[in-house]
């Protein structure tokens, strides 16, 4: 059941990852997963970060690392940025409201 | 890195490929270098990470091209949100485009429907028709005065002073015609183009050749 809310909390949580400022994918994936129960497998990771750039909300740009590979950064576009303060806001009440219910309800 | 090691992630890899066989392959060939990279940045980073580990960690790759369907298709049914939402319906853009085409143009460009690529074609289709236009009608003015001098110029010398003309001018007649006609409906090629291009259009292709 929670596979769904998780996929768009990964979503919140990718957005608000690059929001203060650029980040490749394998560094962003870690520090996702380095929190529990964000992330079950770091693969499922990219096609959403892909989807998230034809949407127009993420850019990408390939760098090179310091011992010469290249890596795709990703950076918040500026409709990224409305988009994460959208949702930032709606999450805020969503996770007040269910607080709230389990606790009337002894949870 | 040990020969197993190598083994396993290229193992990995070619599951991951053929079971996104059906997939469109310029997002299937983004998503490889992706996972390419992750691989090579884990072990490059963590030194002490074996293969098996970080494979583990990326996930099965059958889970992996069960999410990157879902997200290809979230993606189609975004567009398609987003072509609804943009009010302007495609037939609209597509007979403007025939009878008023610089308005039609604007329309087209505004539009959500058609990929950029497909925006970039359907415009230069017709500027190409403007400019082969042009050409014609410049060829034509300087093809004619050039004949005419010809023939004006033969006419006092040449013991055969008609002969040159219809033999020269009934083929390329034909030809500038037919250039005409193209340039003249270039727009049209151009309609033509968009229809088939359609976003509903291609998915039901892709739906019937899978």
């Amino acid at each position: 059941m929670l596979t769904q809310i998780r996929k768009g909390v990964l979503e919140l949580c990718i957005l608000a990852l690059i929001s203060n400022g650029e980040k490749y994918g394998y560094e962003m994936i870690r520090e996702l997963s380095s929190r529990d129960g964000l992330v079950t497998s770091e693969g499922t990771v990219y096609p959403i970060l892909n989807r998230l750039g034809e949407e127009g909300l993420v850019s990408t740009v390939w760098r090179e690392s310091s011992r010469g590979h290249p890596r795709k950064y990703y950076c918040l576009t500026e409709k990224g940025k409305e988009r994460l303060m959208v949702y930032s806001q709606q999450w805020r009440v969503f996770s007040a409201a269910v607080d709230q219910l389990l606790k009337e309800s002894g949870f | 890195m040990t020969w197993e090691d190598s083994r396993l992630i290229q193992e990995y890899m070619s599951t991951l490929e053929q079971s996104l066989a059906d997939m469109p392959y310029s997002k299937v060939k983004e998503f490889l270098l992706d996972i390419r990279r992750h691989i090579e940045e884990g072990l490059e980073r963590e030194s002490s990470l074996d293969v098996a580990q970080l494979l583990e960690r990326l996930g099965s790759p059958q889970d992996l091209a069960e999410e990157f369907r879902k997200e290809v298709h979230t993606e189609e049914r975004i567009r398609e949100e987003q072509t609804t939402y943009a009010g302007i319906p495609a037939w609209v853009v597509l007979v403007t485009l025939i009878f008023v085409f610089p308005i039609g143009l604007i329309l087209l460009w505004f539009s959500p429907l058609w990929s950029r690529r497909s925006k970039v074609i359907a415009t230069l289709i017709p500027a190409v028709g403007l400019i082969l236009f042009l050409a014609i009608g410049l060829g034509g003015f300087y093809g004619y005065n050039f004949s005419k001098m010809t023939f004006v110029g033969a006419f006092n010398v040449s013991p055969f002073p008609t002969f040159p003309r219809p033999v020269m001018n009934a083929a390329p007649r034909v030809f500038v015609l037919m250039l005409t006609v193209l340039a003249v409906f270039s727009p049209v090629i151009s309609v033509i183009y968009l229809g088939a291009n359609l976003p509903s259009l291609r998915k039901r292709r892709e739906l019937s050749s899978a």
